[in-house]
């Protein structure tokens, strides 16, 4: 139980800690709250091209997604493509990364210059690294076509992000190239805090590389691993937005068309906002999962508290 | 015996970090040697095959870094190559100049705004502060394209489509929450007794801010700093949807729309990747000790 007096001067800090915080929160309130919460009364309404005012129609937009034959056969393909793109993006964000991560932690003459040379891929824009690629890619005078075709693997040039069977991985190289770093450079960090004595013991009871590895990191690294798993898969969802628009527009045919792709389909190119909001609200939801998984199941915050009381 | 096994261990290990080494190397830096080697290279020479890669005297230009700067296509090239340079490649550079505009406003009013929030975040115990703090993060992980649809509408309300302000106004807010959780990390970090200390000696909550938080959380606001200019400079769905001319298109609308030109010259192309790309890139080298720091901090590896 509070005395008056510091139940007052609990009152007059929190008031100052509601004030100081208010600029950030009304500029997030305008810029995202606002319209979020006009996306979801949008996913609620007729809204397309021609009709901008909108009937409300509820739950209409979300049934058509899931069941009427024009949109919900692609819906779904669209969620197969953007698992397939997640699931291998993820898998090998995470598997280079550790690789490279434990290289780099080798301490040796030059990790320095690797670390540097990781920076660029991390810091070039989105968009930048789409039009690299794409220049990489290019079916008629593309430097992979080139080399295929000097080392003799290929008798003639041929198309990657025109064919149906090779576009969605074009996409995820590209995409793994730009992401590598930045887990890179976490578990890079999550390595150093590894005890070397446990490592002075496996050597005392010579301990194999890959049983050092299997035993000994894989399990310290697990809460950092993840951590990353989870983060990447927040990003492999919605991130490889920028490549799929500058490398393949979603084709050819429906072949590299996410979700994410879809929803800015549906309202830009077909202008039908409503549906296009209700596949965006769907998006989020997916999103969602993992964002909680992340900031309240493995919570970031409290494993910084619970190190920085340890220090 | 015994040794010399241990220092074939040694020896085969060495080989193994060089090999790897030059791996990563070429895995990570190739993609950048070949935008930079092919903006260099003069058009007829981009199109044999196989390509160059090396810009030799005889295929060496700097011809489309000339006409990305003045818009001048310089004498000595076809009709045909000279048709290949559209004018979306003149407007490169002022979109450039856009981006880093709206970047450097977006850096500070992350800043301004930002560093007494994540001062309380940090400081602070109050019914609402985890709640308020994990929401806010949760926005920030939000998909953009859930909400450039009423985006568009919000803009046109406020009379600011097609401005930098509007972007400025979108990127701070999508930028805030990680520029508070990487600040709060650093805050944390400080003794809470040194700020005490000002207090007692009479300093004011903000003079303290100043004269004892920004000091000492130097390198975090620094790193929150390059991270807040590096997502605005390279946003990419709220950058192509929501501009119209190039009063406030960014690098990325440009860029993005150049490259979907499939007889645009390619050097150009190459030459504008490079020059959309130097500003960040330059910031990372630059700042690479800050930015490595501040990835893992807010992490709380």
């Amino acid at each position: 139980m509070l005395s008056p007096h510091e139940a007052k001067r609990y009152r007059q800090t929190t008031a100052f800690a509601y004030r100081m915080i208010l600029p950030s929160l009304a500029l997030i309130l305008v810029f995202i709250g606002y319209p979020l919460l006009y996306s979801i009364s949008i996913s609620f309404k007729e809204y397309k091209y021609g009709v901008p005012t909108g009937r409300i129609i509820w739950f209409k937009n979300f049934l058509d997604i899931l069941t009427k034959s024009t949109v919900a056969p692609y819906f779904y393909r669209s969620l197969l493509v953007t698992m397939k793109f997640t699931v291998v993006a993820v898998v090998a964000v995470v598997v280079i990364s550790l690789g490279i991560a434990l290289l780099i932690n080798e301490r040796f003459r030059g990790s320095g210059l690797v670390k540097l040379a990781l920076l660029m891929p991390y810091a070039i824009p989105g968009a930048v690294n789409a039009v690299v690629w794409n220049w990489i890619y290019d079916p008629s005078f593309g430097v992979l076509n080139g080399l295929l075709y000097k080392l003799g693997i290929i008798d003639e040039y041929f198309t990657l992000t025109g064919n149906p069977d090779y576009a969605l991985w074009a996409i995820v190289f590209a995409y793994v190239w730009k992401f590598v770093p930045y887990s890179t450079f976490l578990f890079s960090a999550g390595l150093a805090t590894m005890p070397e004595s446990v490592y002075d013991a496996a050597r005392m009871d010579r301990c194999g590389t890959i049983r050092t590895f299997v035993k000994i990191t894989l399990p310290l690294l697990m809460p950092v691993l993840q951590m990353i798993m989870v983060l990447q898969t927040i990003f492999a969802l919605v991130m490889h937005f920028g490549l799929v628009f500058v490398l393949t527009g979603g084709g050819p045919g429906d072949a590299t068309r996410t979700l994410a792709w879809y929803v800015y389909q549906q309202s830009f190119t077909f202008t039908r906002f409503g549906r296009g909001s209700a596949m965006a609200i769907i998006l989020a939801l997916t999103m969602i999962v993992f964002i909680y998984l992340y900031l309240v199941v493995l919570d970031p915050e409290r494993r910084l508290e619970r190190q920085r009381r340890s220090v | 015996m015994f040794s010399d096994t241990i220092s074939g261990r040694i020896r085969r290990k060495k080989i193994l970090v060089l090999v790897g080494t030059v791996i990563v190397l070429a895995y990570t830096l190739a993609p950048i040697y070949w935008v930079i080697v092919s903006s260099f290279q003069k058009e007829i020479a981009l199109q044999d095959r196989p390509p160059h890669f090396l810009p030799t005297p005889e295929i060496f230009t700097t011809n489309h870094y000339w006409f990305i700067f003045t818009g001048e296509i310089r004498p000595g090239s076809t009709i045909m190559i000279q048709s290949m340079y559209t004018m979306a490649g003149t407007l490169i550079w002022p979109a450039v100049v856009n981006s880093i505009a709206i970047a450097v406003c977006v850096t500070l009013v992350n800043l301004i705004v930002g560093f007494p929030a994540a001062h309380i975040f940090a400081r602070y115990r109050f019914w609402a502060d985890r709640r308020v703090f994990l929401v806010m993060l949760a926005t920030r992980l939000l998909p953009s394209i859930s909400i450039v649809i009423p985006m568009y509408i919000v803009l046109r309300q406020f009379n600011l489509l097609d401005t930098k302000r509007g972007l400025v106004g979108i990127y701070s807010a999508i930028t805030l929450p990680f520029t508070i959780w990487i600040l709060k990390a650093y805050f944390q970090n400080i003794p809470v007794e040194f700020e005490e200390a000002a207090r007692m000696d009479g300093c004011s909550y903000f003079r303290s801010l100043i004269r004892v938080v920004i000091p000492l959380a130097r390198p975090g606001i620094i790193a929150a700093g390059i991270f807040a200019f590096m997502s605005s400079y390279g946003e990419f769905v709220f950058a192509t949807i929501l501009t119209q001319t190039i009063r406030s298109k960014t690098q990325t609308a440009v860029i993005a729309a150049l490259a979907q030109g499939m007889s645009s010259s390619r050097g150009m192309i190459a030459a504008a990747a490079v020059v959309c790309f130097m500003p960040p890139v330059l910031l990372a080298i630059i700042f690479r000790k800050q930015i490595l720091e501040g990835l893992t901090a807010r992490l709380g590896l």
